[in-house]
């Protein structure tokens, strides 16, 4: 299992590297100059030219992406353009927003459709059934603004119980979570009831019904268990896609996430901002992968046995 | 059982975990519970602030900020008249040398006495900035006669110095405090030591920054217990969280919002005048640009009131003139063309395009992208087609920069120095990159603006400037479209806000009134 986790994590460094070398080339196609967007429209050409050699802009491309990675390896992500301030710093103070309401909006998503989905699956075609996927087919149409703007005007214009914004008291999280969570919620509680229908017809849940085992304990340990290997690969997919930053959530609610923050950078053209917030991104995403496969080896008995 | 166990195990724990990060975010309340002078004014803006630095910025949202911590030698009142801040006078030796003195007794948050070299030292800092350098460039040196005097020498006549000493960019830092930072490589973003009416509390970014009332402040002091300026990104967000009362002012107000605040009896729209003008330019040294009928012509087919009504919802004035009418320079005395297609069709046959031709528009937001629709439309009856191209900000300035257009809209926000307007705008130094992107080169109006720069006498500037704006609208190198209207909203309990026209705002007198 060791070996196996080491493996993994060893991937990570071509990723990396894939993904700077990407996104750097890309940013440095699109046009613009980043001095003159920094500057602004009154900004002299020798302010311009002498802000472009402080940058560096001057040097040979290759020459940039080998400066920025010789930074990377010793944990230095640059400079922000627009700020200045080190994008490590701008980014570590956004991240524990973001991971609070990833966290929270998985919480809720996986509160509601799990257990959404194995009802409708062992009760296939009644009304629960058809009640329920039509939420969810609700849940991944309503675009998440939308149903944002939807909660704020209820619970913060009219009823006046939460606030509409921001992340000042404890009780902000709330509808942002929400709104991000009902969105995943659809998609997991799809996940869970194909799966669990397709298990609940196999062989041993026969044998088991027919051995007397109680129909609760036949769904919860026999089902259940098998048919969360999907589900898993689900949440994780989407706790790491979200770690990225849910940007219209934030927006909405002005969450000061790490989501708004790239946003913002990539208007500002601001190119470290910008690549430092994908390298982290993709490191949380290959992260999350990790520990899904390595979650694999607890729940499902076929991938630990090959590693041992 | 023991799967129950289990689950509520995992529940428990979820609530653990989370509630230990609910603990990251700072814990303020949302309601107001300080009134009377103690009160904490709740702000929303749109964007954040870049830096603290007064050296390493130069954008409304920062200097929101700033504005309050530091003060500057000088100030602009709502009046337009430039007064001493720090600065208890000065007079000009001659026209390269300026005396000032300090008002005495002035202390930094720290408690450090303020003195010539703190100037001195703010300045020259100022000078290397790539972002705020340029507002000083003709300060050649500065020189402390004593703690509280000195003298600015000029490498050249200019009247910008007042004006450019009441920038934001010109704060006034702690020379002892920024030289320890600046050799540690450390920012300012927690360490703001100012001399300014409010000091620094707290920093989160992305979402507020709160200052708290300066009592040692050498000037008159707040009427608050301090700001708290939150980040609000989205124009509705930004209304409702004034509806809803957990804001009590928001500066930047969507125009699509503006007649929703309006019928709020809680809430009050305050308008003010902008220095900001629309309009659309064109490229002068390119055919059939170059031909000041068909220039004219444009001008006839450009409907003001329809161009407002579809970019920006009503909310502005038509302009005829090429500045908003709250610049200082501003003259209305000019040629207006009316909106008037037969006149538009006679002029293009007289300089000989009676077939109209093809020609594009470059723009870079949607609301100037709706404004060149309205345009395009007209054009198109008098035998003009237009295309128009949309494309990012750096890419647009790019482009208009080196002269690639026919034509594009775009705008122009003035200052309180009306030489930083006229002379990227108008001079022929300045033609491309710099600012004059419609190519446009007249000696006449070089001679005009070159003058108007050497001399400290107002009138004479403004009748410069006048007769500056006179000439190019018989040029007609613009088709202007209108002057935005400033909009702050904020609820009817709030009173005192300072508001000006080039967005310098002060919030030292919002308080709260009785209903």
């Amino acid at each position: 299992m060791i070996k196996y986790v080491l493996k993994r994590a060893l991937m990570l460094i071509p990723v990396i590297i894939g993904v700077s070398f990407m996104v750097f080339f890309i940013m440095s196609l699109t046009p613009g100059d980043p001095a003159k967007i920094i500057l602004g429209d009154n900004a002299t050409p020798e302010a311009i030219e002498s802000l472009r050699e402080d940058l560096g802009l001057n040097d040979p491309l290759v020459v940039q992406y080998g400066r920025y990675m010789m930074g990377l390896v010793k944990g230095d992500l640059g400079e922000s353009y627009s700020s200045g301030r080190p994008v490590f710093t701008e980014i570590a103070s956004r991240f524990p927003y973001t991971l609070q309401l990833t966290f929270w909006g998985m919480v809720i998503a996986i509160a509601l459709s799990i257990p959404i989905g194995i009802i409708s699956a062992t009760k296939q075609y009644s009304f629960i059934d058809s009640a329920s996927m039509i939420v969810a087919l609700l849940g991944v149409s309503i675009p998440n603004f939308w149903l944002g703007l939807m909660l704020i005007i209820l619970f913060a214009l009219n009823l006046r119980i939460l606030p509409s914004g921001g992340a000042s008291t404890a009780a902000s999280i709330i509808l942002p979570a929400i709104t991000l969570g009902t969105g995943c919620a659809a998609n997991i509680t799809r996940t869970t009831r194909s799966s669990m229908l397709e298990v609940i017809r196999q062989d041993y849940i026969r044998t088991a019904k027919a051995k007397g085992v109680p129909r609760k304990k036949v769904i919860r340990k026999h089902a259940l268990k098998n048919a969360l290997i999907p589900v898993v690969t689900v949440i994780g997919l989407q706790f790491g896609s979200l770690l990225g930053g849910a940007v219209l959530t934030e927006t909405v609610f002005s969450w000061p996430g790490i989501g708004t923050y790239m946003v913002n950078s990539i208007k500002s053209k601001d190119t470290n901002a910008v690549l430092g917030c994908v390298i982290i991104f993709s490191i949380c995403f290959s992260l999350v992968n990790l520990f899904v496969d390595i979650l694999y080896g607890y729940i499902d008995p076929r991938i630990k046995s090959k590693y041992q | 059982m023991k799967f129950y166990k289990k689950a509520l195990a995992l529940a428990l724990s979820t609530m653990l975990l989370g509630s230990v990060m609910v603990g990251c975010g700072a814990s303020t309340s949302t309601s107001n519970a300080v009134q009377g002078e103690d009160a904490i004014v709740r702000m929303a803006q749109s964007s954040d602030v870049i830096s603290f630095d007064p050296h390493n910025h130069n954008d409304v949202a920062s200097s929101n900020v700033t504005r309050h911590v530091f003060s500057n030698l000088i100030k602009l009142t709502t009046d337009g008249e430039f007064v001493g801040d720090l600065a208890e006078n000065w007079e000009f030796l001659d026209e390269l040398n300026v005396k000032f003195t300090l008002k005495s007794g002035v202390k930094f948050h720290n408690g450090d006495v303020l003195t010539a070299e703190d100037v001195k030292f703010s300045l020259e800092r100022q000078k290397n900035s790539s972002k705020v350098g340029h507002l000083v460039k003709m300060i050649d040196s500065v020189e402390v006669v004593d703690d509280l005097n000195f003298i600015i020498h000029m490498n050249e006549a200019s009247s910008a110095l007042i004006s450019s000493l009441a920038h934001s960019g010109g704060a006034i830092l702690n020379k002892k405090v920024v030289e320890e930072l600046d050799a540690a490589g450390k920012t300012m973003d927690s360490n703001m030591v100012g001399t300014g009416p409010y000091k620094f509390e707290s920093w989160n970014p992305g979402d507020s920054v709160s200052l708290v009332r300066n009592d040692d402040y050498f000037g008159e002091k707040p009427a608050n217990g301090g700001l708290q300026i939150r980040v609000i990104t989205e124009e509705s967000s930004r209304t409702i969280a004034l509806e809803t009362g957990e804001i009590d002012v928001i500066l930047d107000v969507a125009t699509t919002d503006a007649n929703r605040i309006r019928e709020n009896s809680e809430l009050d729209l305050v308008e003010y005048e902008s220095t900001q003008i629309e309009y659309l330019a064109m490229n002068t040294q390119k055919a059939p640009f170059d031909n000041v009928l068909v220039r004219q012509a444009i001008n006839h087919a450009v409907d003001k009131d329809s161009i407002i009504t579809v970019a920006v919802n009503g909310e502005a004035t038509p302009q005829t003139s090429y500045l908003g009418d709250g610049a200082i320079g501003y003259s209305s005395d000019v040629t207006a063309y009316d909106y008037d297609l037969e006149k538009a069709k006679a002029l293009l046959a007289e300089a000989g395009y009676a077939d109209g031709f093809e020609c594009s528009i470059y723009v870079s937001s949607d609301i100037r992208s709706r404004a060149a629709q309205v345009v395009q439309a007209a054009l198109s009856q008098i035998g003009i087609t237009v295309r128009i191209e949309q494309m990012d900000s750096g890419v647009f300035y790019d482009k208009t920069g080196s002269g690639e257009h026919d034509m594009a809209v775009t705008g122009w926000v003035a200052n309180a120095e009306p030489d930083n307007t006229f002379r990227p705008l108008f001079h022929s130094s300045n033609v491309g990159a710099g600012g004059n992107r419609t190519f446009y080169v007249n000696p006449t109006v070089d001679t005009l603006i070159d003058e108007a720069a050497a001399t400290q006498e107002m009138d004479k500037r403004l009748d410069n400037y006048a007769e500056v704006l006179r000439i190019a609208t018989d040029d007609a190198i613009f088709a202007p479209f209108y002057t935005r209207k400033g909009l702050v909203a904020k609820r009817n309990n709030v009173d005192g806000l300072e508001l000006y026209s080039i967005n310098m705002h002060r919030f030292d007198n919002v308080h709260f009134v009785q209903e």
